[in-house]
C-alpha cells in the first residue's frame, strides 16, 4: 500500500481553553474524494483550515499532525507554508461573493500566484491566467480577465477562485462549501466542474460540506464529523446504505423525500452543543434515540465494522465484545 | 458636482462681509482719525456707496476676469499679493498632507499588525499625543531643539522650490512636519481601525491561502482596501491643515498667505480678508474633488458606477 497523500493524526485543535477539534485521523489517498460532512460547528472548516495552517487568531493545533506527501504541515514554519499553500495544497471558499479582493483584477489575483510559486513574469502570467479562466469554463474569458470581482456573478466568481486554487495544480484541493452560498441551477455546474477537473488533474480532494447530495454525488468516501469529533467513516456506498452511527442516521433520514406523501421535514431534535458545553461522554448522547446511561460517561471509541466503515458508538462497541 | 455650488455659496460669503461686520466697514478701516474727506474717498474706492445690487454685480463681473480687487494697505493687487505669498502655504500644506499620509498609514498599519502589543500601544500613544498637542506650542519646542541648540535647520525663512529644491526642503521641513504632527496621529488611528477591518476579510484569508507572503498580504490585498475610508479623511485634513497653516507661518515666520490674511485683519483689509477667503475656499474644494478622483481610483466599484 502506498502511503497516503495527506494523514491527519490525533489532531485536536483548541482557542484558548475550549477545544474544538479532538482527536481527528484521517487518510487521504492520491486522488481521492474525501466528503466531511456535520452540521455547522462540527469542526469541519477548522479542520481544514488547520491543514492549510490558517486558523484564525487564537486558533492552534494542541495535539496530533497533519501529513502531506511526508511533510508535517501543522509542524512547518510560516515561511515553508506559504510555499505549499496555492502550490501543493490549496483551498476554495463558502463565500465567492467576499472571497476575491474587490479592489484588483480577477486576473491579477490569479496570475499573482502563477509569479509567486510559478515564477512567471507578468505577461506570462496573464496570458496563463485567461488560460486558466477558460479551463474553468468562464465565457469571454480574455475579457473578463481584467474585470473586478464586482462585475461577476456569484457563480462565475466561485469559477475565478477554483482557478487560483488549480493555478498550480495542487495535489490537494481543500473545498469548503463550494456551493451552499449559490443558487441550485449555479451549484450543479460548479460541482460538474470541480469533478471534472479533479479527474482531469488527478488530485485529491477535501469535499466539506453538509449537503449529503453533494457528497453522495462526488465523494469515494465520507466523514461524517460532530462537534468535533469523528461519528463515522467509510466508503461513500457503503456508508450510505447502512449508516452505522445513529447520528449519520439521523442526518440521511433528515433529507427530504421526493416520492411519498409530504408530512413536514424530518428533522434532528436540538442543535450540536457550542464547544464550551461539549458533553462528557458520547457528544451526540443528549439527542441520541439510543442513548443510555454509559453513553455520558466515556467517549466512545472508533469501532472498525464490515466494508471498511468505522463508527464512534457505544451500541457497537457492545455488539462486537 | 458639489464643487460649483459651494465655490458660488462661499464667493457670495466673501462679499457679504462687508455687510456683516458691525458698524461701518468705511470707518473702521479708515480708523479714528480719518477725516470725513478721506471716508468718502474710501467708501468711493470700495464701491459702497452704490446700491448693493450693483456692488454684487460688480464683484462678480470682477471675480469672472480674476480681479480681486486692490488692496487698502499693501497698494497692490490682492490676487498678485495673494499668488506672490501661495506658494511658501501650498508648499506648507502639501508637504504637511504628504508627511502626514505617509508617516500615519506606515504607523497605522504596523499598530494593526502588532494590536494588542507593545508597538501597537507605542505607536497609538504617540498618534495620541501627535494630535493632542497644540502645534503652535510643539513648533517652538522643535524650532528650539532642532534649529537653535543643534542649528541642523534653519529657524525661519523661505526658498521656493523651483529655485532651490534642497533648500526648500531646508526650509521647510521643521514646519510641515510640526503642522503634520496632529494630522499624523489621525491618519495613524484611521489607518489602524480600517486595516483591522480589512484584515478579517475573506479575501485576506484567500491571499494567504494562496501562499502569498506576509508583506503582499498586508501591502497589496489590505492596504488598498484600508486606505479607501482614509483617503476620504486626507480631504478633510487638507482643510485643517490649510487652517493650521495660517498659525505654522506665524511661528517660523513663513511669508505665506495665512500671515497675510492676519495682517489684513488687524488692520481691516477687507479686500484681502474677502480674497483670502475665496481662495482657501477654493484649494479645499479642489483638493476634494482630486480626493474624490483618487477615491475611484482606488475603488473599482465606485468607477463602475456600482456597489
Amino acid at each position: 500500500m502506498t502511503a497516503p497523500l495527506l494523514s491527519v493524526r490525533d489532531l485536536s485543535v483548541t482557542f484558548g481553553p475550549v477545544r474544538v477539534l479532538e482527536g481527528l485521523s484521517f487518510d487521504l489517498a492520491q486522488g481521492e474524494v474525501l466528503g466531511v460532512v456535520g452540521e455547522s460547528g462540527s469542526g469541519k472548516s477548522m479542520t481544514a483550515l488547520a491543514i492549510m495552517g490558517l486558523l484564525p487568531r487564537g486558533g492552534r493545533v494542541v495535539a496530533g499532525r497533519a501529513v502531506l506527501e511526508g511533510q508535517e504541515v501543522t509542524a512547518l514554519p510560516e515561511r515553508d507554508l506559504q510555499r505549499l499553500r496555492g502550490a501543493r495544497m490549496a483551498m476554495i471558499f463558502q463565500e465567492p461573493m467576499t472571497s476575491l479582493n474587490p479592489v484588483l483584477t480577477v486576473g491579477e489575483q490569479v496570475a499573482e500566484v502563477l509569479r509567486q510559486h510559478r515564477g512567471m513574469n507578468r505577461r506570462a502570467a496573464h496570458a496563463e491566467a485567461v488560460k486558466l479562466l477558460r479551463l474553468v469554463e468562464i465565457p469571454a474569458a480574455e475579457r473578463r480577465v481584467d474585470d473586478y470581482p464586482h462585475q461577476l456573478s456569484g457563480g462565475q466568481r466561485q469559477r475565478a477562485m477554483i482557478a487560483i486554487a488549480l493555478a498550480c495544480r495542487p495535489r490537494l484541493l481543500i473545498a469548503d462549501e463550494p456551493t451552499t452560498a449559490l443558487d441550485a441551477t449555479v451549484q450543479a455546474g460548479i460541482l460538474d466542474l470541480l469533478r471534472g477537473l479533479q479527474r482531469e488533474f488527478g488530485m485529491a480532494v477535501l469535499l466539506i460540506t453538509h449537503d449529503l447530495g453533494v457528497v453522495a454525488d462526488f465523494a469515494d468516501r465520507v466523514l461524517v464529523m460532530y462537534a468535533g469529533r469523528v461519528a463515522e467513516t467509510g466508503p461513500a456506498a457503503a456508508l450510505f446504505a447502512h449508516p452505522q452511527h445513529p447520528y449519520t442516521r439521523a442526518l440521511l433520514a433528515a433529507i427530504p423525500r421526493l416520492t411519498g406523501p409530504i408530512a413536514g421535514l424530518p428533522s434532528i431534535p436540538g442543535v450540536v452543543p457550542s464547544p464550551m458545553d461539549f458533553p462528557a461522554g458520547c457528544r451526540f448522547a443528549p439527542r441520541c434515540p439510543h442513548a443510555h446511561l454509559e453513553c455520558t460517561l466515556a467517549p466512545p471509541p472508533l469501532v472498525p465494522l464490515p466494508d471498511g466503515v468505522a463508527a464512534a458508538c457505544i451500541l457497537h462497541l457492545e455488539r462486537a465484545s | 458636482m458639489s464643487a460649483l455650488p459651494v465655490l458660488l455659496l462661499v464667493s457670495l460669503m466673501s462679499f457679504a462681509i462687508v455687510w456683516i461686520v458691525p458698524g461701518d466697514v468705511a470707518s473702521e478701516m479708515a480708523g479714528p482719525t480719518a477725516t470725513a474727506e478721506e471716508l468718502a474717498q474710501l467708501r468711493d474706492r470700495l464701491g459702497l456707496n452704490k446700491p448693493w445690487p450693483d456692488q454684487l454685480l460688480g464683484w462678480y463681473s470682477a471675480l469672472a476676469v480674476g480681479d480681486l480687487g486692490q488692496s487698502i494697505l499693501l497698494r497692490q493687487g490682492v490676487g498678485a499679493a495673494i499668488l506672490e505669498r501661495l506658494p511658501v502655504t501650498l508648499s506648507l500644506t502639501f508637504l504637511a498632507l504628504a508627511i502626514a499620509l505617509v508617516l500615519g498609514t506606515a504607523l497605522g498599519v504596523l499598530a494593526a499588525v502588532r494590536a494588542g502589543q507593545g508597538a501597537d500601544r507605542l505607536a497609538m500613544g504617540a498618534a495620541l499625543i501627535g494630535f493632542s498637542l497644540p502645534d503652535f506650542w510643539l513648533g517652538l519646542v522643535l524650532m528650539y531643539v532642532l534649529a537653535v541648540q543643534l542649528a541642523w535647520l534653519p529657524t525661519g525663512g523661505f526658498v521656493p522650490f523651483s529655485q532651490d529644491p534642497l533648500g526648500w526642503l531646508r526650509f521647510m521641513v521643521l514646519p510641515a512636519g510640526t503642522l503634520a504632527l496632529s494630522q499624523m496621529g489621525l491618519f495613524a488611528r484611521m489607518t489602524r481601525a480600517a486595516m483591522l477591518e480589512v484584515l478579517c476579510q475573506d479575501y485576506v484569508r484567500t491571499a494567504r491561502a494562496k501562499g502569498m507572503p506576509g508583506w503582499v498580504v498586508i501591502g497589496k490585498h489590505a492596504f488598498r482596501n484600508a486606505l479607501i475610508p482614509v483617503v476620504t479623511v486626507a480631504g478633510i485634513a487638507s482643510g485643517v491643515l490649510l487652517g493650521g497653516a495660517v498659525v505654522i507661518e506665524q511661528v517660523f515666520s513663513l511669508p505665506g498667505v495665512g500671515r497675510l490674511i492676519i495682517g489684513a485683519i488687524q488692520r481691516r483689509d477687507y479686500p484681502v480678508i474677502q480674497g483670502g477667503l475665496l481662495l482657501t475656499a477654493t484649494i479645499f474644494v479642489l483638493v476634494n474633488l482630486a480626493v474624490d478622483l483618487l477615491y475611484a481610483w482606488l475603488d473599482p466599484r465606485i468607477r463602475h458606477g456600482r456597489g
